[in-house]
């Protein structure tokens, strides 16, 4: 399953990063990397969606949502 | 009396210009999103018998040297040779920020970890075991509460005794075992460097294709040698090398961490979270926005517009004065150019000081309660149709008051031609500078309740061709997709009036100094052309005079003539002088007698002639200052040139076609 589609409120566990490395190494600055557990905190399903890593808020583009593969839980 | 260098570096919003600004007596803004603190911002300040050199570097999340305020905190700690790297870290948070940590320990130069806002910590009940956190990475840590100013001195303190004694260099991470093979055989390489650590900070960052290591190393022998090394580690882990050694640092902070912090704080939903429902909201969000916006323009020219007044009137008295107590007889040049061209210049642009700084603060108070990011959140579905993300809006913000301070803003993108394009349309935005201008003749040629209206399409009209210009050029010169949209969304913070007000004299400072300078230094050159030679019968035989009307047959087709022509000669200089320069031609005798003036043009032209006249300022050549800082943070003459020609262009095109279509509606 894509983050994208992941629904506000909803949490789920990173597998799967298809990106450049640069994005990986940025998104890793910021916690956010494969095995991580996040929680969709917005989702319009437009635009970009907010994500909680524990504490800690990110956005992400939703180009970006869409090359993360994730496992719901 | 001994001299020691610290920098001081940590992730944006961990306190750091808090630290800063208790450390060395000097308050400034306080960092509160990526690009706030781009210039390196030094203090001085002693502890018994040494003097401390603190540098403040800008808040980032890596030293991976994308974006380029990574890249200057890196340069600076590589080829500056700080003493001692302070390492602020959030404590409430230290799995990210620990981060960072592990590349900088192994940049090899003595680090203290500073352990801040202990008090969530503790608020949370969370037991820090910072002893193991000590012996695990070899560092000394300090704890500390800056906002209560709690911890500071005894930092200052261990900070100038580590310094002192070149300890605490913090450990390396080590990798796996395959990797450290390989580092080892890199090392090897190196026979003629004898320091340890040194040899594997290369050797890592060899791997890492760090350019800043690369550009030094010009061994064709090594470069092979490494990009084998790279292949064979490579095709092993089917993943790019930066990325695994990034992995493994990961790794190596989950681990110590959970050791670290007994309780570990899980998701919660935050008060925080609760008013971003509403102001990030998919249907109210962008509403909420502009009508923010709004506002601060109301806020800025209705509540700006009383002390605007009070320093006319107070310009009026000092020029009155002057020529009071001057006898017209003494040294009339003098006379002339202290009150007709000093006073009248510098006065002119220093009356819309009011109106600056409410809208820096205005824009202060966006930035330190962390709105700004809501922000960038909420237009990314507009920029992204332009190909650039939500964060690019922040510049353009910051570019409603200044294109300078703008400019420096776009640090922390981590595409280079994103930031380039952002960098060349950026002065379409408009400036306060061009505000200026326009509050000046708005005024006079529109009734009042069409004012805002007039005023806000001028607005508009820069946007929109800022937009286009962006796509054109994303489409024309780089056709590369951008880099993917990562920002960190900090909580909300109650802005203190306090750091607001420090922050907006902050950046009213650069106006001012241009006051002082530039526009000082133009009214001078411009009441020279303006009053020689010195037998002319009147303001149209000038030097300025003949220069305007030399341009006349240019500038006709826009509806402008010779008087709006020098006007806008003086305009490279500073967008501001215009008003002094037009307070020059038609001979306003008190300083700043704006009524005068309106009076004086609206004789003089149409309305349209008037709205093509706003429009030509709102889209061309930028000012000096600008050109200056494009050529500063592009690094090319050729950019900043670029960006002088092809606004020049485009306001011409753009005046022209609207005067011209205008002309055949009012027939």
């Amino acid at each position: 399953m894509k983050l994208s589609n992941l629904k506000t409120g909803a949490k789920a566990k990173i597998q799967k990063i298809l990106e450049k490395k640069e994005v990986k190494i940025k998104l890793m600055s910021l916690s956010l990397t494969l095995q991580t557990e996040v929680v969709m905190i917005k989702n319009d399903f437009k635009g970009p969606v907010i994500l909680a890593i524990d504490q800690n808020r990110i956005i992400l583009g939703r180009d970006l949502a869409n090359k993360i593969e994730i496992e719901e839980q | 009396m001994k001299k020691i260098k610290i920098a001081l570096i940590g992730n944006p919003n961990c306190g750091k210009t808090t630290i800063f600004n208790h450390l060395t007596g000097f308050r400034h803004k306080i960092a509160n999103y990526p690009g706030v603190t781009v210039e390196k911002k030094s203090g001085i300040k002693k502890i018994d018998d040494v003097e401390l050199e603190i540098v403040d570097l800008p808040g980032i999340y890596s030293l991976s040297a994308q974006a380029e305020d990574e890249k200057i905190a890196r340069s600076f700690i590589l080829d500056e040779k700080p003493d001692l790297v302070i390492n602020i870290i959030d404590a409430s948070n230290l799995e990210k920020s620990l981060f960072l940590t592990t590349q900088l320990m192994e940049l090899g130069k003595p680090i203290l970890l500073a352990l801040n806002m202990m008090d969530i910590v503790e608020k949370r009940k969370q037991e820090m075991d910072i002893e193991f956190l000590k012996s695990i990475l070899e560092v000394e840590v300090v704890t500390l509460v800056a906002i209560k100013k709690r911890g500071v001195n005894e930092l200052l303190k261990k900070a100038s005794n580590i310094a002192k004694k070149k300890i605490s260099f913090g450990i390396n991470v080590k990798f796996d075992d395959v990797i450290e093979k390989e580092i080892s055989k890199i090392e090897n390489l190196f026979l003629d460097t004898s320091d340890l650590r040194e040899k594997r900070l290369i050797a890592i960052k060899l791997l890492e294709e760090d350019s800043h290591v690369l550009k030094k190393l010009n061994n064709c022998f090594i470069l092979n040698k490494i990009k084998e090394i790279k292949e064979v580690l490579e095709k092993k882990y089917q993943e790019h090398i930066e990325v695994i050694l990034s992995i493994r640092r990961h790794e190596f902070i989950k681990s110590i961490v959970n050791k670290i912090i007994v309780k570990q704080e899980k998701y919660k939903k935050t008060t925080s979270d609760k008013i971003d429902e509403i102001l990030t909201h998919k249907l109210f969000g962008f509403p909420i926005f502009l009508v923010i916006m709004f506002l601060i323009f109301q806020f800025t020219f209705f509540i700006g517009s009383y002390p605007m007044m009070w320093t006319e009137n107070l310009f009026n008295y000092f020029g009155s004065f002057i020529n009071y107590i001057w006898p017209i007889a003494t040294y009339p040049l003098l006379r002339s150019l202290v009150v007709n061209g000093i006073i009248t210049g510098v006065g002119a642009v220093l009356i819309f000081l009011p109106n600056i700084l409410i809208l820096f603060f205005c824009i202060s108070i966006l930035e330190d309660s962390e709105y700004m990011a809501r922000a960038a959140f909420i237009l990314d579905r507009l920029m992204h149709k332009i190909g650039l993300h939500g964060k690019s809006f922040i510049p353009m913000l910051i570019g409603f008051g200044c294109s300078v301070p703008a400019i420096m803003a776009t640090r922390f993108m981590e595409s280079k031609k994103d930031r380039l394009v952002t960098i060349l349309a950026l002065p379409l935005v408009a400036c306060s500078a061009k505000m200026v201008v326009f509050t000046l003749l708005i005024p006079a040629f529109f009734a009042r309740p069409y004012q805002p209206i007039v005023l806000f399409s001028l607005y508009l009209i820069g946007i929109v061709l800022a937009i286009l210009v962006i796509k054109i050029f994303k489409i024309i010169l780089f056709k590369e997709p951008s880099f993917s949209f990562v920002m960190e969304l900090p909580s909300y913070k109650l802005p203190s009036i306090f750091c607001s007000i420090l922050h907006m004299w902050d950046r009213s400072k650069e106006y001012l100094k241009k006051a002082g300078t530039l526009i000082f230094g133009f009214s001078i050159i411009l009441w020279a052309l303006g009053s020689f030679p010195i037998d002319k019968k009147n303001i149209s035989e000038t030097y300025l005079a003949k220069i305007g009307k030399t341009m006349e047959p240019i500038f006709k087709p826009l509806g402008f003539d010779w008087k709006i022509n020098t006007s806008l000669i003086s305009s490279i200089a500073s967008k501001e002088v215009i008003i002094a320069q037009l307070g020059i031609i038609y001979a306003i005798k008190d300083s700043s007698d704006v009524k005068q003036l309106q009076q004086n043009l609206k004789e003089d032209y149409s309305l349209l002639q008037a709205f093509c006249f706003m429009l030509f300022i709102l889209i061309s050549t930028p000012c000096i200052a600008t050109v200056a800082i494009t050529k500063k943070e592009t690094n090319s003459y050729l950019w900043a040139l670029f960006q002088f020609l092809y606004l020049g262009f485009l306001a011409y095109f753009i005046t022209f076609l609207v005067y011209q279509i205008g002309l055949i509606f009012i027939r």
